[in-house]
Parts: structure tokens; C-alpha cells; sequence
């Protein structure tokens, strides 16, 4: 969105109210993704926080060309909230259940006005085998290496790593023209 | 399969982090910090396709103290620029200047840089896409260094040699300052003019180095500006109609100024020696 672009410009200038701006437009959808992480919200909005600290004084450094801001937001907080899940320690880490992690099926309501990248996202993803979406939720949301993904899973190496190849061959085929 | 192409398999995997720990990471983040532009493009395609898999996520509001704790942050952090950019600065700023008395020490300078750069992007490698620019801005920044790398290693086999004459510049005049060498490596057919200790200039003044040969009018060889720590390197071609010289000044010159003649403001100066 071109208006994301301009606030950051106006955030790398050092324009904090711009940077809450980006946050009051994007700070639910961040906030979604470091609780499906985290499974806290305590933690989750404290990484929030840091992360539009972060992008506040990193602003200059955004490159628009690569992708757009809720695609480097979204990288900054998943770093974020992975940097917290591994600090309490791999066993917290593969128990991180909460009663509050978003559900990624929307309800009647949110999908009536889900925007079309995320319903193209959701198509994609459930064009997916089960095996190789599980696979990249385990990588993404959880920050789990494929030796991990591998022991959790009871499947082979080899197996694991296919499953992510071919479901990011897939996604990427199918959303790379996203921005 | 090609090496190449089986890295570049690997970038769906590295950009997730899924290759952490392993072997394969070492090797993938190794081709990356080689600058290949083919995979920065495919990495950046990947890591995009990543994060929009959030999209699905159901948003969920935060509470309403979130947005006035950031708010309290904002006003109480400092707007800073990423923290490893001026570790890479220290590190060109040593190569560049200290292996010039000592090459052996320098040598190893050079080497040390490489390997905190290197370190600098191990511990990078793991970031995944936010960090992904940052690896290719290094990238770049070691490509750039190792370039410096090569041209100090031709310097100093060109001196070890006898491919090179050094002319030691002093200071010229009572109040001024700086030291430096022009190295005229014969081989390459250069000269390579490295000073430290210059004074700053006002915004209409430049430095300009003179190549002057016995009975022979000053030959201008570059107008220059230090750094902001008073160093200077650069590099010429030796014009084929001056294979010899006798002595190299360096003049204070007005921005704006055509004239042919060195001003009478003599900063640093040496004779050609043996």
C-alpha cells in the first residue's frame, strides 16, 4: 500500500506518530501472528512493541522492492517472537498451545472482509498436502529446523525436507506475484 | 545437479530457518555472502512467499496499553542504525590505512576484518528475510573489502619484490600536517598516494597531488578529499609519457580553479629516494 510507503518514509525521518500510525493499521494482523507464535499475549504484545521499535529505527533501511511493509513487518515479528520461544527453551517451545492462538479458518464474518491476498494465501495453503502444510507451519510459526521437524513428525529427513521444497515450490508458484 | 543449483534448492528451506544448525546453512550462507545475484532474487522471492502465510491469521486487536507503551518507547529509544554497520567501517578503515608502514601487520589485519566479517555473517545467517538485506548489504561490503584485500596483497608483493618505489611525504611547511607515501608500483603501472594526518577542508578547498620530474613543469595528478579521519588513498595510471619522477607534493587548492600551476600552499612532500 502506497500509504505504508509514505508513512515509513515519514517514520525514517524520525516521525514517531507515523510509526504508530503504521502500528494503528497493521498492529491486529502483527499482533495474530506472534500469538500463534508465542501463544501468550502478554509476550506476543510486548514483541509487538519492540518490533515497531525496530522498524522505526530501521525505517531508512526498508526496501520497498523486495516487499511490502506487512511483508517485512510480518519478518520482523516472527523473528522476534522466535527469538522469545527459544529463549524459554525447546521443551516450552513444542508445548506452546494457547487458547488464545488465532485460528488461521476465518469466520463467516472476518471472511466477508478478508482482503484478496489473504484469501489467495488461504487458497494456496489449502491447495497443500496436510504433510507439507504442516511442515511449513512447523518451520514458520515455530521456528523448528527440518531435523526437528523430522523427529517431531516421525517422518525421514529426506522426507521433511521434500515436503518443504515442494509446499514452498507450490506457494511460491502460486503467490509470487504478491507484493 | 550443479553445486549452484543444489544451493539453490536449499533457499526454501534457509529462508524459513529450517536449515539452522546444520552443515548446509554454513554452505548456503557462504554462496550468499559471494553476492550471487541469481539467488539474492530467488531468496528475496522466497522470503516474501513466507511471509505472507500470516495472511490467513484471524487479527486480533491488541489491548489499548500496548499503543500507549509504544508510544512511551518511541519517545524514550534512540533512532539508531543497525548496530554491526559500524564494525564493518572499523574494519575497512584499518585495512586501509595501517598495512602501509608494516604490510606483514597488515596482512594480518586484513585477515582478521575478513574473519570478524565472516563471523559478522554467521551470526546473520539464521535472521532469515529481515536480515537477508543485511546479508547482501555485507555481501557487498566484503566483496568491496576483498577487493581492497587484493590490491594491498599487490602493493605489498610489488614492495617485496622490487616492483615498487616508495616516496615518503611529509609535512611541507611549519603548521602543516600529515605523513604519507606514494608507491609507484612499476608493475601495474600506478601510483597509490595513502596519507593520514590531513587536515580537514573548508567547503571550497581540495587537496591536489603533483608528480613533478627534474626541469620539468608539475604535472597534476588528482585533486582528492580526506576522509572524515583525515585518510586518503588513491589510485592512478601512470601516463605512459611520465615513466619517472622526482618528487610528489600534495598543494591546498581552491575548488574552483583551472589553473595548470600548483598553488603556493605546499601541505606534504617527498623526493623519490634510490
Amino acid at each position: 500500500m502506497s500509504d505504508d510507503l509514505s508513512l515509513l518514509t515519514r517514520a525514517a525521518k524520525g516521525e514517531s506518530a507515523a510509526v504508530l500510525a503504521l502500528y494503528d493499521r497493521h498492529a491486529s494482523a502483527l499482533l495474530a501472528l506472534a500469538i500463534r507464535v508465542l501463544g501468550n499475549r502478554d509476550e506476543a504484545e510486548e514483541v509487538l512493541q519492540d518490533s515497531f521499535v525496530k522498524i522505526w529505527q530501521e525505517a531508512a533501511s526498508y526496501d520497498a522492492n523486495r516487499a511490502g511493509f506487512r511483508a517485512w513487518a510480518c519478518t520482523i515479528v516472527r523473528n522476534r517472537s522466535l527469538d522469545v520461544l527459544r529463549r524459554r527453551g525447546t521443551a516450552a517451545r513444542t508445548a506452546a498451545v494457547s487458547a488464545e492462538t488465532p485460528e488461521s479458518a476465518p469466520s463467516p464474518d472476518a471472511s466477508a472482509t478478508e482482503t484478496e491476498s489473504a484469501k489467495r494465501v488461504r487458497a494456496a495453503i489449502a491447495e497443500l498436502p496436510e504433510a507439507q502444510r504442516k511442515a511449513l507451519e512447523l518451520a514458520y510459526y515455530e521456528g523448528l529446523t527440518h531435523v526437528e521437524i523430522a523427529a517431531k513428525t516421525s517422518a525421514p529427513l529426506g522426507t521433511v525436507k521434500t515436503r518443504i521444497l515442494d509446499g514452498m515450490r507450490k506457494l511460491k508458484a502460486a503467490l509470487g506475484d504478491l507484493r | 545437479m550443479s553445486e549452484h543449483a543444489r544451493l539453490r534448492e536449499l533457499l526454501p528451506l534457509y529462508v524459513l530457518g529450517a536449515l539452522e544448525g546444520s552443515d548446509e546453512c554454513d554452505v548456503v550462507c557462504a554462496h550468499l555472502a559471494t553476492g550471487c545475484p541469481e539467488c539474492a532474487v530467488e531468496l528475496a522471492e522466497h522470503a516474501r512467499v513466507a511471509a505472507a502465510m500470516p495472511e490467513v491469521l484471524a487479527p486480533i486487536a491488541p489491548r489499548a496499553t500496548v499503543r500507549a507503551a509504544l508510544e512511551k518507547k518511541l519517545a524514550d529509544a534512540p533512532k539508531v542504525v543497525a548496530m554491526h554497520t559500524p564494525a564493518i567501517r572499523r574494519a575497512e578503515t584499518r585495512l586501509s590505512w595501517v598495512w602501509v608502514a608494516l604490510p606483514t601487520a597488515a596482512a594480518a589485519a586484513a585477515i582478521i576484518a575478513a574473519v570478524n566479517l565472516n563471523e559478522q555473517l554467521r551470526w546473520e545467517k539464521n535472521r532469515h528475510w529481515e536480515d537477508a538485506k543485511e546479508i547482501t548489504d555485507l555481501s557487498v561490503e566484503m566483496a568491496a573489502l576483498q577487493k581492497e584485500i587484493a590490491k594491498n596483497d599487490a602493493l605489498a608483493n610489488a614492495l617485496a619484490t622490487g616492483d615498487a618505489q616508495v616516496i615518503a611525504l611529509g609535512p611541507a611547511a611549519a603548521g602543516q600536517t600529515g605523513t604519507g607515501h606514494v608507491i609507484w608500483n612499476k608493475k601495474d603501472r600506478t601510483w597509490t598516494l595513502l596519507a593520514s594526518g590531513m587536515k580537514p577542508l573548508d567547503k571550497d578547498q581540495v587537496y591536489e597531488l603533483w608528480f613533478i620530474k627534474n626541469g620539468a613543469d608539475p604535472r597534476s595528478a588528482i585533486r582528492f578529499e580526506p576522509d572524515a579521519k583525515g585518510v586518503v588513498r588513491q589510485t592512478i595510471a601512470v601516463p605512459a609519457d611520465m615513466p619517472q619522477i622526482d618528487l610528489a607534493a600534495v598543494t591546498l587548492e581552491p575548488k574552483k580553479n583551472d589553473d595548470p600551476k600548483p598553488s603556493s600552499t605546499l601541505v606534504i612532500a617527498g623526493k623519490t629516494t634510490g
